[in-house]
């Protein structure tokens, strides 16, 4: 499997998609630090910013990165048959599917990494962080496993399915779905405990009022199913690390792992399977 | 005789089409072995088992002795090379990156040889040029010289001469001669261009409907298909004399029925035959091509002519 893994490494080099990626990433962060010191210096309010809130906001953006880059290096192998040269060659299926997650998953940090760097721009704003280091390690522990996640949702696709336009348009689809079901669920748990009811006495508004229960606020068990899902999902633990939301980090790295695992074994059981053409 | 590549009774099907329905083959080392079949015949599909892109439904194979669904295959794959269908190159990578890149899949230490397989395959000082900008006819070369990257003595080729010109297919047909010249290699390849086969094969295997109809080399092909003349006599065995005074070979296949492998003066015959009180009845001459052969193999159906035998 080493042999395939340094194999496809040097073909990450030469690929266009890898370096632009790269550049993308480490773009977007400066841009985003750039204009958060920004912000927050011309913020009069005196509101104490420290790294750590906005630092983690390339955890944001690695699981689309991650499948952009997944998707056009991946889709390569049938579209140019060249997957058929390591059958042939006496590769078995199962080390060209962990090669393939290897791959991706390396190129992945590669990118986290960069963006790691990047964000250090913000230094010059709000200094170094003010969190624990093991909170800081164990922030950047639970990135890295949802970003394994999301390298093995994106190999299960790109090895399974051997139309490029399609796996491309399944691997995109899958992320933003992902993205926007985290997000919504985000926002449903997000919602206050009570509301302050509009009172109008002869079409005025009057100000004060007593606050009533919120009819969109989740609590109970359903609170914590939805709770669990967030956690659960690669997207809702990018969002959660991002926000500093982290509240059971133990249960994040579980997710990721069974997820990673899960997925990883699922794929190897079906191209293991699957007729290649 | 030896074999490099064996199948027996090999099964495999799509949905309800059973594209191999119990086929057998027989690759002897050496050979240049013509697959011949029509589109859709199941040629592809037998070569993708070979190589382990497909799992066959039923039945087995074997490769160097090795069974196809052991452990061991993986290692005998390993001194195979195959291109199927279309050349497997990365076509964003320069052909000698493309070399590179077989040869740490395959681990090989050192870059060795590259340069020579270039030559080899007729594409010296290309080696920086991306594969993307090859003609049909270079990347063809050039997939055979990545299968060719781990020294194989046993080489598939689909169709290899499809889609390529005149001079192309002239030089897939050299280069696959002097592969099995000057380096040994068994070379298997399929191809429905019948007339581009004969130049080539030493042994060939008619498939049709996923089954092998029959496997024959070139020289019983050439004894089959040569040219003769098929007579009608009263007396064969007054013909025989009268052939063995004319020093004509010949083969009597009835008691009225022979072939005449010789341009005999037919006036000559007659008046010889009549001297010794032989009619003859008959005289045929028969020419029979590869082409005419196989048609009369799978029983020159019209669909067959309709649907695969346009290109032959």
């Amino acid at each position: 499997m080493d042999r395939l893994f340094c194999a496809s490494l040097k073909r990450v080099w030469k690929n266009k998609c890898f370096w632009l990626c790269m550049g993308a990433m480490s773009a977007y962060i400066i841009w985003y630090m750039r204009s958060r010191c920004q912000i927050v210096s011309e913020d009069l309010t005196n509101e104490e910013k420290s790294l750590e809130d906005y630092y983690f906001q390339f955890s944001l953006v690695i699981g689309l990165l991650s499948a952009v880059f997944t998707t056009i290096f991946l889709s390569r192998e049938y579209s140019d048959g060249t997957v058929r040269n390591k059958i042939i060659a006496g590769h078995t299926r199962i080390n060209i599917y962990i090669s393939h997650l290897a791959v991706t998953f390396f190129v992945s940090l590669l990118m986290l990494f960069v963006g790691m760097v990047a964000a250090l721009t913000g230094v010059t704003t709000f200094g170094f962080w003010k969190m624990e280091a093991v909170q800081l390690f164990l922030y950047l522990l639970i990135i890295v496993m949802a970003t394994f996640t999301f390298c093995a949702i994106y190999t299960l696709i790109n090895v399974l399915i051997q139309n490029k336009a399609l796996s491309a348009i399944l691997t995109i689809l899958v992320f933003f779905t992902l993205f926007f079901s985290s997000s919504k669920l985000e926002e449903r748990l997000a919602s206050p405990q009570t509301v302050f009811q509009d009172i109008y006495i002869n079409g005025e508004e009057v100000n004060f009022r007593d606050p009533i229960p919120n009819p969109r606020y989740v609590d109970g068990l359903k609170r914590e199913i939805i709770d669990f899902f967030i956690d659960f999902l690669p997207t809702g633990q990018m969002e959660r690390v991002a926000l500093l939301r982290v509240e059971h980090p133990v249960r994040m790295l579980a997710s990721s792992m069974f997820l990673t695992i899960f997925l990883t074994g699922l794929g190897i059981f079906l191209f293991e399977r699957k007729d290649l053409k | 005789m030896e074999y490099i590549l064996s199948a027996n009774a090999l099964y495999k099907q799509y949905g309800h089409y059973k594209v191999l329905n119990g086929f057998d083959l027989n690759v002897p080392r050496g050979a240049i072995y013509g697959l011949v079949g029509k589109n859709g015949a199941g040629k592809t599909t037998f070569i993708r088992i070979i190589c382990g892109l497909q799992k066959p439904d039923a039945g087995d194979f074997t490769l160097y002795g090795t069974k196809g669904g052991s452990r061991e295959i993986i290692q005998a794959r390993r001194r195979m090379g195959a291109v199927v269908e279309t050349p497997s190159l990365y076509l964003d990578m320069s052909a000698e990156d493309n070399l590179k890149m077989q040869y740490r899949i395959l681990g090989m230490p050192t870059f060795e040889g590259i340069e020579e397989l270039l030559l080899l395959v007729g594409l010296p000082g290309v080696g920086k040029k991306k594969a993307g900008h090859f003609s049909l006819g270079m990347r063809q070369r050039l997939g055979i010289a990545v299968a060719l990257a781990g020294n194989p003595d046993f080489l598939m080729l689909d169709e290899p001469t499809n889609g390529l010109d005149p001079q192309g297919i002239v030089e897939i047909r050299e280069l696959i001669l002097r592969l099995s010249r000057d380096r040994q290699i068994t070379v298997l390849l399929s191809s429905h261009i019948l007339n581009e086969l004969e130049k080539l094969a030493t042994h060939y295997g008619f498939i049709d409907g996923g089954r092998m109809l029959k496997e024959v080399s070139a020289k019983e092909l050439e004894k089959s298909c040569r040219k003769c003349i098929r007579i009608s006599v009263t007396d064969t065995a007054a013909l025989a004399c009268v052939l063995d005074e004319f020093g004509a070979q010949y083969q009597v296949l009835s008691e009225k029925e022979a072939d005449i492998y010789a341009q005999v003066n037919a006036s000559e015959l007659i008046l010889a035959l009549s001297k010794k009180g032989c009619n003859v009845q008959s005289m045929q001459e028969r020419d029979e091509s590869l082409e005419s052969y196989y048609i009369s193999l799978v029983g020159g159906r019209m669909d067959a002519h309709n649907k695969g035998m346009g290109e032959i």
